[in-house]
């Protein structure tokens, strides 16, 4: 039979694709098979679904120190750097000081970023996956944003639910380890070939589909669950875009950019409703003269927040991701907390400032520090909900709730719905002074 | 309050809070700590306290692995159920088990003898660790187990204050070295026989002379906890005051150490050439180096990379010359023993030798003075790279990490949740009581690391570091001591330390976490204890359990399920490479890779790898066949295809003018099920299929096969562990 034939033939019994032919092989439905991201089953319903570009870190940045709300006592250090200089930005019609970088922000984006201050309970790098479980508040101990991307991927219609890692971060889904992409690496493993190659390619799937049906023939239940997925996974790297994948190509590295690249892109391929990565705001700086790597690390990420936004409005993808900067622990303010010594900040359990950009978030500072029983360093306070108004005594969230508070709001503003964010985060609430 | 706490507190009635659990007699034995560590032995006795023990996966269901997720398929890595238990065939775990061990198949009469007497594993098992395989399956293992792995450069100068120069082209050969050292120090261990617990306590180290003379150098270039550097090289009475390098001169290196002149301020001088050719703009023909920073230099130009100026050309102001160390300095590994060489106010000569740069006498030497005590695991660079600390910090990570790789615990592990109070400072939260359970414990025991070492990893000199007391009160055993050595002994003989290797070689080989009180984990446990600590005692007893095997359930099975998992990279690129006859096929450890290897180490970083966490008893490894993984493996292998069929220079390992007996060997040797398995002959067909539908599409043969080869290469049995 020649090979015309044969391809007719088995178009006509099994589809495009030969769709029948893989369902029979894998035993996967043809629905899922078709559209791997959009067949599964609703698992939840979803208002308005963002993708989330997760940006966190275990070192424990001063991403807290020079933002609004820390401009407040002179006893609160900042770079002396003049590209850190205090500068006024206006948010949620007020205007606060902040360090430049902040205030250089287009409008656009200030419009829609709400900085939160809270505390995050610990000051050892080692907690950093604590930190994205909200120190145990997530039932089944699930990450925050693993929480999300299993509600809003089925509503998405990504390819696969679970995050995708593209720095240095323990990410876990449902208790598995979520892999360490490597941005460089994408285009060369995921783009498909052309011409002859191409061709192979699809004879070899429908060649491995026969093998997995194969194996599954005297495999028991755990065998054959890895099949599946392994036969599910096939159908989902062929659904993706060759043509968006083409724009990975200019990623050389690792740097803010890239990881930019990568995650719009993916995004766009509708890959996952979740990218990690990382962006320095100075690291773990204990030792940072003229806190030189505070200064350099806070310009260099807020143009790369500048700079992921302009990627977005290029995709259209503007409106349907938000950022989210959430790291293990904030820097001590005050340079009693640093031995008297302004080279450098210490590990601070008791303030880190969260910044949400997104369309679902609106121009808002929610809390702000204040000097701790001690006297000698600063903490974040409770506030009041409804205004975002610093309420240490009376308000609404007190200091306690206020890590799970934000974690509540960013799952609610990425499209979670109330009944899921209710039953799965056990403390806190929702701030609505932080949503649009 | 956290679930945790709560959870904490509803388990143990009897106890209140913290602050309030004091004994009299713990009190006495440790009273620059009071009552604290009695808190902490309390909170022990009834399974509280700060320590994850339960490694791996969270308690109160989250993650672990029972019936698949309501999510459906998408939400990979929970495969079967508790309740339904399928025991594996021995054609299955014959092939599991040897696949892991040595990255081979099983063969049809590996697999007959397993059925007609499953006692025969055993004996299969103990064959195939004099595999060659083995030894590289092991060394990957214990990079991992014993914390030595991702070693950069950059981090490792950081964490020890050494402020040197390395030619960049030369920097990968010193990474390389700095992690093979310990585990090929183990793998000697275990080959002479001796306990897997002397890991912890040797002092005897493979080194390369290049590393050796790294070693002699660092430690020369003492750095005290407030970054004073002393060199205590110029207390060697051998070495010269002032050294030139000059660009005319013809000495070897012999000649050069041998020449040493005398100066008229009663200094002596010695010479050594410029390597190469400088820049023609070099206005200097000789530069003489004297001085606090003379051997800094000469260490820099050792290892090829030194300041020469002024050579305009040149705005970097370093040239980058070929160092002093010939190839074989970086692969003349040999079993050195690291004395501790007691300093000058100890009575001793207080400097290193073998002196760094007399390679000569380094390359001879099977003994290295130092006045560091470097001992066990924790006692070498890549440790130190790996756990950097700080006046912070104080040891109390590098401790706490010891802690994991000897008895897999950690204090504030990662199933704990302690809330930082609100009012405590960076400075005394130590004391606070939220804080005291773990800081009880971790305090004490951190000491015996800062009797030792400074903050980077020198020698400690601080009396008030070493006078301070130091003390352990972990898992049941309290002692006290001084310094690295009697910590070292403490956790060898630690009752937990047979469990803890069991527990991490078990998730080495299932990617999942073991029940600690599973009978069979205990019962392999005391196997190797009784074994006095037998690595291949261990491996026979656990790879032939049906822990690893599925061959019958056990209380892990019964409380988690049944995991199946992918092949990590690293087990996938050893199959690889053993199969195909090929070293290190993915460029792993090669420190000079070839474009192959270059390219499919840059695919293959997409697959997840071995690892392990800051304070995390055990690593969480991925078993997920994701998309990412699934493209990575496929273009993987359609590299690899290129290395084997019709590769040149022939003979290539298949030829597509015989595909016939190519996809034969493709089905026992790649996929991996001999002639015996059910499934052999239909994949047999299945290949062969692609290979005609191939040709058929208008492909050459070559690519056929090629594709042919790939489609093997991914197949069930290749990319994943257990089918």
């Amino acid at each position: 039979m020649n090979a015309n034939r044969r391809q007719f033939l088995l178009s006509a019994l099994f589809g495009t694709g030969w769709l029948g032919l893989r369902a029979l092989a894998t035993g996967l439905p043809i629905g899922l098979l078709a559209r791997p991201g959009s067949a599964r089953a609703q698992a939840s319903t979803c208002a308005n679904p963002q993708f989330i570009y997760f940006l966190t870190s275990g070192s424990g940045d001063p991403l807290n120190a020079n933002v609004p709300g820390c401009y407040i006592d002179p006893g609160i250090y900042h770079p002396a750097d003049p590209t850190m200089a205090p500068s006024s930005v206006s948010v949620g019609g007020q205007t606060y000081q902040a360090a430049k970088p902040w205030s250089q922000l287009p409008p656009s984006i200030l419009a829609r970023t709400t900085f939160l201050h809270h505390g995050t309970y610990t000051n050892n790098h080692g907690d950093a996956a604590k930190v994205n479980r909200l120190m145990g508040q997530i039932q089944r101990q699930e990450m925050l944003v693993s929480l999300v991307a299993k509600s809003t991927g089925p509503c998405l219609g990504t390819i696969q639910n679970q995050p995708v890692v593209l720095s240095n971060n323990l990410i876990t889904y449902s208790g598995s380890v979520m892999p360490i992409l490597n941005p460089q690496a994408l285009q060369a493993v995921l783009a498909q070939p052309t011409g002859p190659l191409g061709a192979l390619q699809k004879i070899r799937d429908n060649e491995l589909n026969k093998l997995n049906a194969l194996y599954k023939q005297s495999a028991n239940q755990a065998q054959k669950a890895i099949l599946d997925q392994y036969a599910l996974s096939q159908a989902q790297v062929r659904s993706l875009s060759q043509q968006l994948l083409s724009d990975l190509a200019s990623i050389s590295g690792t740097t803010r950019t890239d990881l930019n690249i990568a995650a719009v892109v993916l995004f766009k391929m509708n890959v996952s409703p979740v990218a990690v990565a990382t962006f320095s705001f100075g690291g773990d700086n204990h030792g940072d003269v003229g806190l030189a790597n505070e200064t350099q690390g806070t310009v260099a990420s807020v143009a790369g927040i500048s700079d992921f936004v302009s990627r977005l409005t290029t995709y259209g993808l503007q409106d349907q991701v938000t950022i989210a900067l959430q790291n293990v622990f904030g820097r001590t303010l005050s340079v009693a907390n640093h031995s008297g010594n302004a080279d450098g900040r210490n590990h601070n359990a008791n303030h880190h400032c969260s910044v949400f950009i997104g369309k679902p978030f609106k121009s808002a500072v929610i809390g702000g520090v204040t000097l701790n029983n001690n006297k000698n360093d600063y903490r974040a306070t409770g506030f009041d909900s409804a205004s975002g108004a610093v309420n240490d005594t009376g308000g609404d969230v007190p200091y306690t709730d206020t890590l799970s508070s934000v974690g509540k709001t960013l799952a609610l503003a990425a499209g979670v719905d109330q009944a899921t964010i209710a039953s799965q985060i056990t403390v806190g609430k929702v701030i609505p002074a932080a949503l649009a | 309050m956290s679930a945790e706490r709560d959870a904490r507190a509803n388990a143990s009635p009897n106890l209140t809070s913290a602050d309030e659990l004091e004994t009299d007699s713990m009190r006495s034995k440790f009273p620059e700590v009071s009552g604290a560590l009695a808190v902490a032995l309390v909170s022990m006795a009834v399974g509280q306290g700060c320590l994850g023990s339960v490694p791996g996966r969270d308690q109160g269901g989250g993650g672990l692995v029972t019936a698949p997720s309501d999510a459906g398929a998408q939400d990979a890595g929970l495969q079967g159920s508790a309740s339904t238990f399928e025991a594996l065939p021995p054609a299955t775990y014959v092939s599991k088990v040897k696949n892991l061990l040595v990255g081979m198949p099983a063969t049809d009469s590996e697999i007959a003898s397993v059925v007609a007497d499953p006692s025969n594993l055993k004996t299969l098992i103990d064959g195939w660790m004099a595999d060659p395989g083995f030894r590289l399956r092991m060394l990957d293992f214990f990079r991992n187990a014993f914390q030595q792995n991702h070693v950069d450069l950059p981090t490792l100068q950081a964490n020890i204050a050494l402020n040197a120069q390395v030619n960049e082209a030369y920097s990968s050969r010193l990474v390389r070295n700095v992690m093979d050292s310990f585990p090929l120090t183990v793998w000697g261990l275990v080959q002479q026989g001796l306990p897997l617990n002397q890991a912890v306590t040797t002092n005897r180290y493979m080194l390369t002379s290049a590393l050796m003379s790294y070693l002699s150098y660092t430690d020369d270039s003492q750095v005290s906890d407030t970054g004073k550097t002393t060199n205590h090289i110029f207390s060697n009475p051998r070495v010269p005051t002032s050294f030139s390098i000059d660009s005319s001169s013809t000495a070897t290196l012999a000649q050069s150490l041998a020449n040493v002149q005398g100066l008229p301020d009663g200094g002596t001088s010695m010479s050594w050439r410029y390597p190469g050719t400088q820049p023609t703009d070099c206005t200097n023909t000789v530069q003489t180096y004297f001085g606090t920073n003379m051997f800094l230099s000469l260490f820099d130009f050792y290892f090829g990379k030194l300041v020469w100026q002024p050579c305009p050309s040149d705005s970097s102001n370093f040239q980058r010359l070929t160092p002093e160390y010939l190839d074989s300095d970086w692969t003349d590994w040999r079993m050195v023993t690291i004395q501790a060489s007691p300093t000058l106010a100890d009575g001793g000569v207080g400097y290193a030798s073998p002196v760094f740069y007399d390679l000569p006498a380094i390359r001879a030497a099977n003994s290295l003075n130092l006045t560091t005590q470097r001992i066990g695991f924790f006692g070498t660079p890549a440790f130190d790279a790996n756990w950097g600390t700080n006046f912070t910090n104080e040891m109390r990570v590098s401790a706490n990490q010891a802690l994991i790789v000897a008895i897999g615990l950690s204090i504030n592990g990662e199933n704990s949740q302690v809330m930082f109070p609100v009012t405590a400072t960076e400075a005394d939260h130590a004391s606070n009581p939220a804080c005291t359970g773990c800081h009880s414990q971790l305090d004490p025991y951190k000491q015996f690391f800062r009797q030792s070492y400074t903050l980077t990893y020198h020698n400690q000199t601080d009396p008030t570091q070493i006078t301070q007391p130091a003390g352990f009160g972990i898992a049941g055993v309290t002692a006290t001591g001084k310094g690295v050595g009697d910590i070292a002994n403490i956790l060898a003989n630690h009752p937990r330390f047979a469990l803890a290797w069991v527990l991490k070689l078990h998730s080495w080989a299932n990617s999942t976490a073991a029940v600690e009180d599973d009978p069979e984990v205990l019962r392999i446990a005391a196997a190797f204890q009784a074994s006095n600590f037998d690595f291949k005692t261990l491996v026979r007893e656990l790879f032939s359990s049906p822990l690893v095997t599925f061959a019958a359930s056990t209380k892990t099975t019964e409380t988690q399920g049944v995991v199946m998992s992918i092949a990590r990279r690293d087990q996938f690129c050893a199959s690889l490479s053993n199969r195909l006859g090929i070293t290190d096929i993915c460029g792993a450890t090669t420190v000079q890779p070839t474009a192959q290897q270059t390219a499919i180490s840059a695919r293959a970083v997409m697959m997840p790898v071995d690892t392990y966490y800051r304070a995390y008893a055990l690593p969480s490894l991925s078993t997920d066949p994701n998309l990412f993984y699934r493209a990575s493996v496929e273009v993987v292998c359609g590299l690899v295809a290129n290395e084997v069929v019709d590769a040149t220079p022939t003979p290539s390992r298949y030829s597509s003018k015989s595909p016939g007996p190519a996809i034969a060997d493709f089905v026992t040797t790649v996929v991996g099920l001999p002639s015996s398995d059910p499934r052999a002959a239909q994949t047999a067909s299945i290949l062969t299929e692609n290979f005609n539908l191939a040709q058929d599409a208008g492909v050459s043969a070559s690519d056929a096969l090629k594709a042919t080869f790939t489609l093997a290469c991914i197949s069930p049995s290749s990319v994943m562990i257990g089918q």
